[in-house]
């Protein structure tokens, strides 16, 4: 992601995800939950990443839309729960969507369709093999829905929000091997649901 | 896999407006609840809720309902947060979202996405729905980029444009990345000037934020003048004779006639006949008898350098460097240095912070009077300096499981990297072992994926593995790390 860097963590030398230039300021976090003119802010910074990573992740504009929404209504109602010590922001609030999308799918049951929206469509759609292009990302998108939730969602995370390894471990709540045992394991179930389908040609 | 997934992966795109728009108002009223904290119904409160509730539902369905059964139309339509022109003059055109370009009419409703632009001896005045006002002036173009409730963006584009805010209103014009936030102000935009953009404060305050660093306020009755390729600004009180600037005359001269105040103009004569005064803030600024005092600065990591000449020799008997963060600099909570020797015509500060931006500004005591007058502000921004390359060293440790050995390793000294080259080789092999010792496997380990951990299952009992990983820079192996062993027992 771009708000973040790797930095060796002092005293151990552990490479460390921190706040780049391009982080939400912590003291505007903090006031977001009651200051509008801060809560903009905010929105104005992170509702695009946001809605993006989801967008990719549901591919389903009204979708998209109203997670984002749920999304962010939690981020609100939860700002005081939140512990910068823990993990940064822009990581927690990837969690919460990521957890969002979750609640979303099992609300209406893993498998339901999906339809390739118009706004997804014409991000890829150019020509007709971008067409095609688009098609196989909706089938990407299908299978993503049948991994369990734990894989889909570091995958998301990892190649939807750019996500770096250790940031996605910080959002899991579990280490950076375990984070990218997971995405290893995550892209091997994506294999083998792939196979014999319309995106086996491409692995 | 990860590869289709990045090929198919599309480009981002932008939430449309009116639903954003929806959800911000949503947002704003959770953020207004949650403020509030939980309501604790009291036992007149449990009453009142089914109360209000079924008074509720009748208010809406005689609104709904009625006007259809009365034969009319819906009755209200749902407010739009458009604005619309209060005045065209000459040659105007508008365009929305990818559209082209048409003649404005009075009749446009000015929606998110839509730009105005005017031509020679025109200018456009867009009325918002909050009552906040932008005037395009002659040769100038703008881009509406968002209405909301209580919030308006706009793009500069090119030309000036003015701008009046309603009090309450987050009211942002943006220029490549230089930001300029207003609440209940009236401010001027500009870059006639190639390079150079323009923010001249009319009334109050606006705060100019330079990219991501921290805003600068100007104030009532200042201009800032932020140089666009170096990012460098320069913040000093206006002059009269940009005050006499055709185009901001009139805009100021419109808002008069429509009673705003009119801030730094408050003392002038808006037919342009006399001359104006300055500001009740800037009472120590020089006047046209006095000598006045010119600073320039740079920055070089955490030293700035500050230069200043004087119009007039023996004019000042000191010189004082003020220095601040966030706000202008005073004189006296803002001394850094002071020079009694008037020969004295530059400062170097060293103890600046990579990464924030540092108001300069010099008082000058007029050698007669005592009295101080104040240069102009150079705002510099210390910028964080790029970290020297460590050398980078990796270390691994390998761990035998139940089903295969368990590699993981951890790179300290490099931030930059696109993967890892992992190798393996059989140290010790049963006889007749199909991978007998000496048997070496390498896999490089996807550019992009940033791993720090393999599991090798294509391991077999008895045999004793080596392995090492290579930190891969711009396609080759920087280092290694050491070897490590661990041996496979069964599976």
């Amino acid at each position: 992601m771009s708000d973040g860097r790797i930095q060796p963590e002092k005293g151990t030398g552990v490479l460390k995800v921190v706040d780049g230039k391009g982080a939400f300021p912590g003291s505007l976090v903090r006031e977001a939950a009651t200051s509008v003119d801060a809560l903009e802010r905010l929105c104005d910074h992170y509702i695009p990443k946001i809605y993006n990573f989801i967008l990719k992740r549901v591919g389903s504009v009204p979708d998209a839309e109203d997670i984002t929404s749920i999304t962010f209504e939690k981020v609100i109602v939860n700002l005081g729960s939140f512990d910068e010590t823990r993990a940064s922001f822009t990581t927690w609030i990837y969690k919460i969507a990521a957890n969002s999308v979750t609640d979303f799918y099992r609300s209406r049951g893993r498998r339901k369709e999906s339809s390739l929206d118009d706004a997804v469509a014409g991000a890829i759609a150019g020509d007709v093999d971008e067409l095609e292009r688009a098609d196989l990302y909706m089938v990407l998108v299908d299978l993503l829905k049948q991994l369990a939730p734990k894989y889909a969602e570091a995958l998301s995370m990892r190649y939807f929000a750019g996500m770096r390894v250790q940031e996605v471990a910080e959002a899991l709540g579990i280490t950076e091997s375990a984070a990218s045992k997971r995405i290893l394991r995550g892209l091997e179930g994506l294999r083998q649901l792939a196979e014999g389908g319309p995106l086996d040609r491409l692995i | 896999m990860a590869r289709v997934i990045r090929e198919l992966v599309p480009e981002d795109s932008q939430m449309d407006s009116d639903a954003r728009e929806r959800m911000m108002g949503h947002l704003l009223s959770v953020q207004r609840g949650a403020a509030r904290g939980p309501a604790r119904r009291t036992p007149a409160r449990r009453a009142l809720v089914p109360a209000l509730a079924f008074a509720l539902i009748i208010a809406i369905a005689t609104a709904v309902i009625l006007p259809t059964l009365l034969g009319g139309k819906h009755g209200s339509t749902t407010p739009r947060s458009v604005a619309g022109f209060q005045k065209l003059v000459g040659d105007v055109q508008v365009r929305s979202n990818g559209a082209s370009w048409k003649k404005a009419s009075m009749e446009d409703a000015v929606a998110t996405g839509w730009s105005v632009r005017t031509g020679v001896a025109s200018f456009a005045t867009v009325h918002f729905p909050d009552g906040s006002i932008m005037r395009v002036t002659d040769g100038s173009e703008a881009v509406v980029t968002r209405i909301g409730s209580g919030y308006v963006s706009i793009r500069h584009v090119s030309g000036s444009t003015y701008h009046r805010v309603r009090k309450g209103t987050t009211y942002v014009v943006t220029n490549q990345d230089v930001s300029s936030r207003a609440r209940g102000t009236a401010f001027n935009v500009e870059n006639r000037v190639p390079g150079h953009l323009e923010i001249l404060t009319i009334e109050s305050a606006v705060e100019v934020a330079i990219g991501k660093l921290e805003p600068i306020k100007v104030s009532q009755g200042e201009v800032m003048t932020v140089t666009m390729a170096e990012k460098k600004a320069d913040k000093q009180p206006v002059s009269i004779d940009r005050l006499k600037d055709g185009r901001l005359m009139s805009s100021v001269q419109q808002d008069a006639e429509a009673g705003y105040p009119t801030g730094v103009y408050e003392n002038v004569d808006l037919s342009g006949q006399t001359t104006p005064a300055t500001s009740p803030e800037q009472t120590t600024q020089p006047t046209a008898a006095q000598p006045t005092i010119q600073l320039a600065g740079d920055v070089a990591e955490t030293n700035a350098t500050l230069n200043w000449t004087v119009s007039a020799e023996d004019a000042f008997r000191q010189f004082i460097l003020l220095r601040s963060e966030g706000s202008e600099p005073e004189y006296p909570a803002d001394e850094v240095a002071s020079y009694s020797d008037t020969s004295i015509s530059s400062a170097s500060d060293n103890s600046i912070t990579a990464g924030h931006t540092y108001q300069y500004r010099i008082a000058a005591k007029l050698t007669e009077s005592g009295d101080i007058v104040y240069s102009n502000t150079v705002v510099l921004n210390a910028a964080v300096p790029q970290k020297q390359p460590d050398k980078a060293s990796v270390s691994i440790s390998a761990n035998p499981a139940a089903d295969g050995i368990d590699v993981e390793w951890s790179v300290t000294g490099a931030e930059t990297y696109s993967g890892f080259e992992f190798e393996r080789v059989v140290e010790k092999a049963p006889a007749g072992s199909p991978t007998p010792e000496g048997t070496t496997t390498t896999r490089r380990i996807e550019s992009g994926d940033v791993f720090y951990s393999y599991f090798d299952s294509a391991v077999l009992p008895g045999h004793t593995y080596s392995y090492r990983v290579g930190l891969i820079v711009n396609g080759t192996v920087m280092v290694y790390s050491d070897w490590t062993q661990a041996e496979f027992v069964r599976k």
